[in-house]
C-alpha cells in the first residue's frame, strides 16, 4: 500500500515536470533550417517543402515549408511565390529589398515575423505556410490558411420554426464571424487562447466588455488557465474541466450550436467559450431555469411561448415522477386512484406476469435502448430500429400481454415530455430511475424522499458564483418576468439580476405605441 | 469524511425504518372491495357481504363486473378476515363506496358494525352509510346487467338526490359525528330492494346507535328543510279553482334556507324554526293566468304545503321517536348555557314536550314563461 502510493507520487511528479524544448532560434543559414524542420517533421507525407530562388538579376535562396490542405495555393502561387521569382530590385541590394517583403512584396492580409523554430513549426501545423530565406534568420509566417469546410447549416439538435436557420461549424473563425455579424459592437471582446499540449486547440472567450460582471470573466480564464490536458477534441472536454460541481448530475454549462442564442446570452451578460474543431460553443454561468427556456420563446408572440413554458416545466416534473408515481400509487397507495380509473388499471394488469415494478423499468429501459441505438444506428437502417422498437415493443408487448397498456402510456408519456427540456435530457433519464426504485422501496414517501435529497442537492449548487436555481431560489422577482410566463420584450427593460452585471439596463422602458409623439400616431393609417 | 459517510448512512436507516407499515402488495393480489353489507349473524355476530371487483378483460371484451362474497366473524374485523378464506385474496378496503346496514342489526345498535371502518386506516371516512330495508345482503346480491358495478351506482343515486331531497347522504364521517355528540342523534338514508333493483328514499331515524323508526319520502324532504340541506326537489301544490279539479302547479324548489332557534318564556325553552324558501314554476296543469295576485296566492299554499310538510315531520320525529336529529339541544345550550346547566340532565323528559313552532316564508321568482 505504502509503495504504491509512493509510486503515485512519483508517477505525479514525473508528469508535472515540464518537458520543455530549449527555444531554437532560425538561423540565417537556409541550409540549417531546412535540416532542423526535415528532423522534427521526419517522414509526414502532407508536408510540402519547396524551395525556389528570388530575384530575377540577383538570385537569393527560399525556402517554403507547408501543410498540404490547409493553405490556399492559389494565394501562395500568386502573392508569394510569382513577385518573389520575378523581383527585380534594380540597382539595390536583394537582401536589403527582402527586409521590407512583407511591407512591399507579399500581398497577403496577414504576414508574421518570427523569430523561433518553435513558433514557426506551430504555425506551420496550424496551416499557416513558412518562408524561410537564405541570409536572413526570421521565418515569415504567411497567413494564408485555407481548408475545406463544411457550409453553414442549420443545427440537426435545436431546431426551430421561426428564426435563423444558421449554425456553428467547426471552424473557430468562422463561427467568431457569425457572432460579429449578430454583435456589430467595439465591445464584443473575443479573447484566444490555446489549451492542449498535443492539439494546440484554439479557445476564444467572448463576452460583452461592459456588461459582463469581470468577476465571473476573471473566475472564467482562471479556470481555464488551469486546464492542463493532451488534447481538446470537443468543448466536452472543456466543460468537465470548469463545471462547478464535476460529479452532480446537474450540468452547471450550457451549450448551444445556434449564433443566435449565443449572441443573446452574451447580451444577457454571460460568458461564451468556443473551441476549434467543435460546433458546440459553451456559456456560463448556466441556471436552471434556462433549460426550460428555447430561442424561439423570443422570436414568438409572449402568449403562446407563456403556455409553452409552463408545459415545459410540468412536462419535466411529469418526465421524472411519472413512472415512479405510478409504481407507488399501484404497490403502496391505491386509494389514491379514483375507483374507476382503479378497475381499468386493474383490468389491463389482469395476466401480465411481471409486478408492476419489472415491468416499468424494462420498458423504460427498452426506451432508452431504442434511442441510443437510433443515434448510433447507420441511417439506412433506421427503419428497421423504428418498427421493431414501435411494433415490438409497443403493440405486440400489449397483445402478448407482457406489458399492460397503462404501463406503456406512462413510459410513453415520460420519454415524450423528456424531449422537452433536451439540455437536461440526461438529468431527466437518470432522476427518473432514481425516483422509480424509491417508489417501489417506500412508496410516495420513498419519491419526497429523493424528492428532497435533489432539491436540496440543487439549491446548493452554484454556477460561477451564480445560485443555480435562481430566480426561484433565491428568490429574485426580476427574474420571474422570464421564468414561468415570458412579459412582452417591452417590458423586459433589465438584464437578468441574478447574474450581477455591471449595466442592468437592457433598453427604456417607454416605447409602447402610446407613448409616441401625438403628431405622429395617426401617420401610416 | 468520515462522518460525512456516516451521517448519510444513519440517515438511510432512519429513513427507511421509521416508515411504519410496509403495505406493498401488486394490485392482481388483493381484491378491491367496493362495498360491503353487515347483517346480524343467525346465532352471534355478524354475517358480512361483499361486492368484490372483479377486473375485466378488454382483450375479450368482458367489462368489470363484481363478486358477491359472504363470510362470517364474531366481530366485523375477524369476518373481513375471514374473506381470506372464500375470495383466496386479501381484500383492501380503501375504495369501498358503499356500507349498508341490516335493519335488523341496526335495531339492537349500529356502533359494533361500523366502529372496524371508523378505526381501521384502510377505509375511507367519505364512504356512505346505508340502513337496507331488510338485510344489507340481499341487496348486495342483486345482479343488474345495467350496472355491473352497483356500489358504483349506489353511490351515484344518493349523491344525485340533491335533485329530489327524498333521501339524505350521509357519510360514515357525518354518522359517527352524530353518534358521538351527546345531544345529537343521526340519520341514515335508506335502501329497498325491488326485484332485482334497489331504490333510495326515506330515512331511518336513529335514537342513540339504535335504529328508531322510519321516515317517508316526503317526511326526509320536511327533515332536510329543517336542516337546512334540502337543496332542490318539487313542491306540487294544489291550486283551487272554479273548475271541478283544482290545478297542480310544481314548483322547483331552487334554495331553502332554515335557522333554528330557541326562545324563552318565562324560563321555559320553545323552538322556532325558520323556513326561508325560493321557488319556480315549473309546470302548470291547467290554463291559469299567472298575475302577481295568482301569484301571492301560490306563494300562500306553498307557504302552507311546507308548514304542514315540516310539523308533520318534526312532530314525528320529536314525540314518537324521541331522536334529536334536529339538534335543539345545541341550540338551547347555545343561547342559554345557565338554562342548559340546570336542566341538562332533565333532557330526555323535556325534548318531547318541547314546543316547537315553524314559520314559513316562500318566494317565487320566476314563472318560468315570458310574458
Amino acid at each position: 500500500m505504502y509503495k504504491w502510493i509512493q509510486r503515485k507520487i512519483h508517477f505525479k511528479k514525473l508528469m508535472n515536470e515540464k518537458t520543455e524544448i530549449s527555444a531554437h532560434f532560425v538561423s540565417s543559414e537556409l541550409k540549417e533550417n531546412v535540416n532542423f524542420i526535415e528532423s522534427i517533421i521526419q517522414e509526414s507525407s502532407d508536408i510540402i517543402f519547396r524551395s525556389f530562388d528570388i530575384g530575377i538579376n540577383q538570385e537569393v535562396k527560399a525556402f517554403l515549408v507547408a501543410v498540404e490542405g490547409l493553405f490556399d495555393q492559389t494565394a501562395i502561387h500568386e502573392n508569394v511565390i510569382k513577385p518573389l521569382m520575378n523581383l527585380d530590385c534594380g540597382s539595390r541590394d536583394l537582401l536589403d529589398c527582402l527586409d521590407h517583403l512583407d511591407k512591399e512584396l507579399i500581398s497577403l492580409s496577414s504576414i508574421k515575423k518570427e523569430l523561433t523554430m518553435d513558433k514557426s513549426i506551430e504555425f506551420l501545423l496550424k496551416g499557416d505556410p513558412v518562408l524561410f530565406i537564405n541570409g536572413i534568420n526570421k521565418a515569415f509566417i504567411l497567413g494564408a490558411r485555407a481548408w475545406e469546410m463544411r457550409g453553414i447549416e442549420e443545427p440537426v439538435t435545436e431546431t426551430v420554426i421561426r428564426g435563423p436557420r444558421e449554425g456553428f461549424v467547426e471552424t473557430l473563425r468562422t463561427n467568431t464571424a457569425m457572432l460579429r455579424r449578430k454583435i456589430h459592437h467595439p465591445k464584443l471582446r473575443i479573447e484566444q487562447t490555446v489549451i492542449g499540449k498535443m492539439s494546440s486547440t484554439d479557445i476564444a472567450i467572448v463576452y460583452l466588455d461592459g456588461i459582463v460582471n469581470p468577476e465571473i470573466l476573471k473566475e472564467v480564464k482562471k479556470r481555464l488557465r488551469k486546464i492542463n490536458i493532451d488534447a481538446v477534441l470537443e468543448s466536452g472536454y472543456i466543460e468537465e474541466f470548469i463545471q462547478d460541481a464535476p460529479y452532480s448530475i446537474f450540468p452547471t454549462v450550457s451549450n448551444t450550436e445556434r449564433p443566435d442564442v449565443v449572441a443573446a446570452r452574451l447580451l444577457e451578460g454571460r460568458v461564451a467559450i468556443m473551441v476549434d474543431g467543435t460546433t458546440t460553443v459553451l456559456m456560463v454561468p448556466y441556471l436552471m431555469m434556462e433549460s426550460f427556456q428555447s430561442p424561439e420563446d423570443y422570436y414568438s408572440r409572449p402568449y403562446y411561448v407563456s403556455l409553452v413554458r409552463s408545459l415545459r416545466l410540468i412536462g419535466f416534473l411529469l418526465s421524472t415522477l411519472a413512472p415512479a408515481a405510478y409504481v407507488a400509487f399501484h404497490d403502496y397507495h391505491k386509494e389514491i386512484f379514483p375507483t374507476e380509473l382503479l378497475i381499468t388499471i386493474a383490468s389491463s394488469r389482469e395476466g401480465v406476469p411481471f409486478p408492476i415494478f419489472i415491468e416499468v423499468i424494462l420498458m423504460l429501459v427498452s426506451f432508452e435502448w431504442l434511442h441510443e441505438a437510433g443515434i448510433r444506428m447507420p441511417r439506412p437502417v433506421g427503419q428497421a430500429v423504428s418498427i421493431v422498437g414501435a411494433l415490438v415493443l409497443g403493440e405486440s408487448a400489449v397483445n402478448a400481454g407482457l406489458v399492460s397498456a397503462p404501463t406503456v402510456i406512462v413510459v410513453a408519456l415520460t420519454a415524450i415530455t423528456g424531449f422537452l427540456v433536451t439540455p437536461l435530457y440526461d438529468v431527466t433519464a437518470l432522476l427518473r430511475i432514481f425516483y422509480l426504485v424509491a417508489a417501489e422501496i417506500l412508496g410516495v414517501y420513498g419519491i419526497m424522499c429523493v424528492l428532497a435529497f435533489f432539491l436540496l442537492h440543487v439549491a446548493s449548487l452554484r454556477s460561477f458564483g451564480i445560485p443555480y436555481t435562481a430566480p426561484w431560489f433565491p428568490i429574485t422577482w426580476s427574474g420571474w418576468k422570464d421564468f414561468v410566463v415570458r412579459v412582452p420584450l417591452r417590458n423586459l427593460t433589465r438584464r437578468p439580476e441574478d447574474l450581477r452585471v455591471l449595466n442592468e439596463v437592457r433598453q427604456n422602458s417607454e416605447q409602447g405605441p402610446n407613448n409616441l409623439n401625438p403628431n405622429e400616431r395617426g401617420k401610416g393609417r | 469524511m468520515k462522518q460525512k459517510i456516516a451521517l448519510v448512512l444513519i440517515c438511510i436507516c432512519i429513513v427507511t425504518m421509521l416508515t411504519g407499515c410496509w403495505g406493498k402488495s401488486e394490485l392482481r393480489d388483493v381484491g378491491i372491495v367496493s362495498g360491503i353489507g353487515i347483517d346480524a349473524g343467525t346465532e352471534a355476530g355478524f354475517e358480512l357481504t361483499t361486492q368484490t371487483i372483479k377486473p375485466g378483460d378488454p382483450k375479450a371484451g368482458t367489462p368489470a363486473s363484481v363478486l358477491i362474497q359472504t363470510s362470517k366473524g364474531a366481530t366485523v374485523f375477524d369476518g373481513v378476515r375471514n374473506f381470506i378464506i372464500t375470495a383466496k385474496k386479501k381484500q383492501i378496503f380503501q375504495h369501498i363506496q358503499v356500507v349498508i346496514i341490516g335493519r335488523e342489526l341496526a335495531m339492537t345498535g349500529i356502533s359494533p358494525a361500523l366502529d372496524f371502518f371508523m378505526r381501521d386506516h384502510e377505509p375511507r371516512s367519505s364512504m356512505d352509510v346505508f340502513i337496507a330495508d331488510q338485510t344489507a345482503g340481499e341487496i348486495l346480491q342483486i345482479k343488474n346487467k345495467d350496472f355491473p358495478i352497483p356500489s358504483l351506482t349506489l353511490k351515484e343515486s344518493v349523491r344525485v338526490q340533491e335533485f329530489l331531497s327524498k333521501a339524505p347522504q350521509v357519510s360514515i364521517h357525518n354518522f359517527y359525528q352524530g353518534i358521538l355528540e351527546p345531544y345529537q342523534d343521526p340519520y341514515l338514508p335508506i335502501i329497498h330492494k325491488v326485484k332485482d333493483n334497489f331504490e333510495v328514499y326515506g330515512t331511518a331515524i336513529f335514537n342513540g346507535e339504535k335504529l328508531v323508526g322510519d321516515l317517508t319520502a316526503f317526511e326526509t324532504r320536511g327533515m332536510l328543510r329543517v336542516l337546512g340541506d334540502a337543496k332542490a326537489g318539487i313542491q306540487v301544490v294544489k291550486l283551487p279553482s272554479s273548475e271541478n279539479e283544482p290545478i297542480l302547479i310544481s314548483i322547483e324548489i331552487k334554495k331553502s334556507k332554515s335557522s333554528i332557534k330557541a326562545l324563552f318564556q318565562n324560563g321555559q325553552p320553545s323552538i322556532q324554526v325558520e323556513i326561508k324558501e325560493t321557488g319556480f314554476i315549473g309546470d302548470v296543469s291547467g290554463q291559469i293566468r299567472l298575475d302577481q295576485q295568482k301569484i301571492n296566492e301560490i306563494k300562500g299554499l306553498y307557504a302552507k304545503a311546507i308548514k304542514l310538510e315540516v310539523e308533520k315531520t318534526i312532530i314525528k320525529i320529536q314525540k314518537q321517536f324521541k331522536s334529536n336529529v334536529f339538534d335543539f339541544a345545541g341550540t338551547i345550550q347555545r343561547t342559554n348555557k345557565k338554562y342548559w346547566k340546570e336542566n341538562a340532565k332533565q333532557w330526555d323528559e323535556i325534548y318531547p314536550e318541547l314546543s316547537v313552532n315553524v314559520n314559513v316564508q316562500t318566494d317565487i321568482t320566476a314563472n318560468g314563461l315570458e310574458e
